[in-house]
């Protein structure tokens, strides 16, 4: 346990090992997204400690080999009494609490620490970081940023994004495909029929991985025969529980993996396999596409979206049959027509010194203006751009009155705001 | 002599409506002829800071935060309004909304911020600026450009002192035995100040409580010395290190310390900016450019009082002849006018 003295620097010794604490208590996609504030929190040697949901312990613990991992119960509302005494008694330079959920704010609650950042709470006070409070403000498709970027500019200066992930190349193991999505979504099965073939005809490639749940055998039986009878032949399906580091192994040696918003798109962006992502309803890939060079997503871009997704859709899930479209098929093959379908926009993924984006290549985007003009209200926020050419007058949801008005207000005693 | 007299509406900043820079405005806004309404936005601090005080989510928070300052917002729109102003002046931390500025705009009041943060450590800048008519700022391009570019007319106005907080060098009596630091922390800055605690030191900013050295010396955070303590610890001390950043040689903008220190006969090593060119020489300030000269400055003034004095007395006197809010604004107002 360290002393409040250990916490000065002496003059002699201003460079110390700093430790930091990540809590991620979200989703097997949300730990994916949290690589870029975790490779900048281990720069020059910090000890990095991670709390994750037991469940994604395995996977935390493959993906992150060189933080301390916490795996933490969150099927109680209380955490085991080690875990609370190890956290109350280790000091760390900062603690980053990425999830206002009872479970989070308990964790980050308990840790002694300096510095707070994302959410936490002091004597039933909610705190968030400013960064965030102005992210909050931007809403549907005028957000413009990956949340693999959100989290990781919560550290001053994180680690550029080209070295996030590695450029996304073919490795000849074939084409991927993922049959649900991160809310266990599949496509309509002749839409995604439709793509597979499209795009195995596009790579010119028959070897197809369908990855899916045990329960997802009926739908397989249901899709083989909507295949070309070459590519049928030729596909083998991982419909099982898997380790996250076997799904890990196939993936990394894939040529492609067709996919919808999902976690294992995510890891294949991590591993530097090339993704064809279909984005409908509530994804919106400028917000949670996947994170490198490489990457091409195809967004629904239909006029109810995006949405807050239901079984029985008012509009009978055009979102998703916008993909079966035969227009767009054909680009899916590689034929590219002069005439480009309507509802669709082609994206690929590119870097830009705030994080990654991405760039319509078919298709026109609506709202792009918006979220040129915020990008670069981020970036002055952010000490990047001293003064961004993008951004017109009056042209500014990022902030209110509020957030700069109040803080002077009250500094409460041994909290920072971050 | 102003060829017309005018209204004005000051809106002090919301948590320090008491500041050096909204009095210096005031009383050379009167001397200048102006009639000025001063807004109470004190009264107003208690009830932003029970807000902050709430045990409430954050969700509650923005809603209330919003309604707040658009309750003051409006307040201030009413006393415009009623008092039947022409400009309505502000500062950063003035409690107006970009709502209410559209509709001072609309019922002719002209709206004028004086930008007295530098852009890059005030973020919020394109909000804050929404509504303003005329912005005058601390620092010259490229922001002045800039905001032209946005719609605003744009005046640069550098900070200035206020002429009724000097006293004569010549009567300066303390023990001058101190070194004052005003700024922020760096390793750097660190690591040379600390070859000087034995000539007798103490330093107020940010960050100089991690260094195990200067615990015993550390007083606070800037923003909570007083206005007299200010005036004190610049006549009294025997050299006042002003550092405008931690980050030495990086900016443009000259802080405020620098005009009142002069002004109060105080004698001090400031870290050089580029907007110093042409207002200071070398004859009034002793500038630095890396904490290894301000360390070689400190032994060499430390024990000099006849030159201190002597630099003490150049600043005094061209700060007071040409850098006063009397001249800010009547240059401002002139600007306005013509």
């Amino acid at each position: 346990m360290n002393t409040e003295r250990s916490r000065y620097k002496k003059p002699s010794q201003y460079i110390t090992m700093k430790k930091y604490c990540v809590i991620q208590m979200g989703t097997l996609s949300d730990l994916l997204q949290t690589k870029r504030l975790i490779l900048s929190l281990c720069r020059g040697q910090a000890e990095v400690h991670l709390c994750v949901s037991a469940a994604f312990a395995a996977a935390a613990s493959y993906l992150y080999p060189e933080v301390l991992l916490h795996a933490i119960d969150d099927s109680t509302e209380f955490v085991e009494d080690s875990v609370y005494t190890f956290f109350s008694e280790t000091h760390f330079d900062a603690v980053y609490n990425l999830h206002d959920t009872t479970k989070s704010l308990m964790l980050v609650s308990m840790m002694s620490t300096n510095k707070k950042y994302g959410y936490w709470e002091n004597q039933g006070r909610g705190f968030r970081s400013q960064w965030l409070t102005c992210n909050s403000r931007v809403h549907g498709r005028e957000r413009f940023l990956n949340t693999m970027d959100v989290w990781a500019h919560l550290v001053d200066h994180p680690v550029p994004s080209h070295t996030v992930n590695p450029i996304a190349m073919r490795k000849g193991g074939g084409i991927g495909v993922v049959l649900r999505d991160a809310l266990d979504r599949t496509l309509p099965l002749d839409v995604l029929a439709g793509c597979i073939n499209a795009v195995c005809s596009a790579c010119r490639e028959i070897d197809v991985v369908l990855f899916g749940e045990s329960v997802d055998e009926p739908l397989v039986a249901e899709l083989l025969p909507l295949l070309k009878s070459s590519i049928a032949a030729k596909t083998v399906t991982r419909c099982f529980d898997s380790a996250f580091e076997e799904d890990a192994g196939v993936i990394g040696g894939l040529d492609m993996l067709v996919t919808p918003e999902s976690s294992l798109m995510h890891l294949a962006a991590h591993l530097g396999t090339p993704v064809n992502a279909f984005f409908h309803s509530s994804a919106w890939c400028m917000e949670n596409g996947p994170y490198g060079l490489g990457h091409k997503i195809w967004q629904s871009d239909v006029s109810c979206a995006p949405c807050v997704p239901v079984k029985d859709c008012a509009e009978n899930h055009i979102c998703m049959h916008v993909f079966g479209e035969e227009k767009l098929q054909r680009f899916l093959a590689g034929k590219i027509d002069s005439e480009y379908p309507e509802f669709v926009t082609g994206y690929v993924s590119m870097l830009d010194e705030v994080g990654v984006t991405y760039m319509p290549v078919f298709g026109t985007e609506k709202h792009a203006e918006e979220r040129l003009a915020l990008r670069g209200i981020s970036s002055e926020f952010l000490g990047i751009t001293k003064i961004s050419k993008t951004v017109p007058a009056g042209r500014d949801n990022f902030y209110a009155e509020q957030d700069w008005l109040m803080p002077n207000c009250l500094v409460a005693e041994g909290e920072e705001d971050a | 002599m102003l060829s017309q007299k005018k209204k004005i509406l000051i809106v002090p900043p919301l948590d320090d409506s008491s500041a050096c820079v909204v009095t210096g405005c005031e009383e050379a806004l009167k001397r200048l002829g102006h009639s000025v309404v001063l807004f109470d936005s004190s009264v107003w601090f208690s009830m932003c800071s029970a807000l902050q005080r709430l045990p409430i989510g954050l969700r509650h928070q923005d809603v209330l935060a919003s309604q707040a300052i658009d309750l003051i917002a409006q307040s201030v729109l009413a006393v415009a309004e009623c008092r039947g102003v022409d400009y309505v002046f502000a500062f950063p931390q003035s409690p107006l909304t970009s709502t209410v500025r559209n509709q001072m705009q609309e019922q002719g009041i002209v709206t004028l911020l004086w930008m007295t943060a530098e852009y890059e450590k005030f973020p919020y800048w394109r909000k804050l600026i929404e509504g303003f008519d005329v912005v005058a700022t601390i620092q010259h391009e490229p922001f002045i450009s800039e905001l032209s570019v946005l719609g605003h007319a744009s005046v640069y106005l550098p900070f200035a002192a206020n002429g009724v907080c000097c006293t004569p060098v010549s009567t300066h009596t303390a023990a001058e035995d101190l070194i004052v630091v005003l700024g922020d922390a760096s390793d750097e800055l660190a690591n040379v100040l600390t070859k000087h605690i034995d000539r007798g030191i103490v330093l107020w900013g940010n960050g100089w409580d991690v260094y195990e050295q200067f615990i015993p010396y550390y007083q606070g955070k800037l923003e909570k010395l007083t206005r007299s303590e200010r005036k004190a610890l610049y006549r009294d001390a025997a050299v006042i290190v002003n550092l405008h950043s931690s980050d030495i040689g990086s900016g443009d903008a000259i802080n405020l310390e620098t005009f009142a220190i002069a002004a109060c006969g105080g004698f001090q090593l400031v870290d050089k900016r580029t907007l110093m060119e042409g207002m200071f020489s070398y004859e009034e300030f002793v500038m630095f450019e890396s904490a290894e000269e301000l360390s070689e400055q400190l032994s060499e003034f430390v024990d000099d009082r006849a030159s201190r004095l002597e630099y003490a007395r150049n600043a005094q006197k061209l700060v007071l002849a040409k850098h006063t809010y009397d001249h800010r604004m009547k240059a401002l107002f002139s600007e306005l006018m013509s």
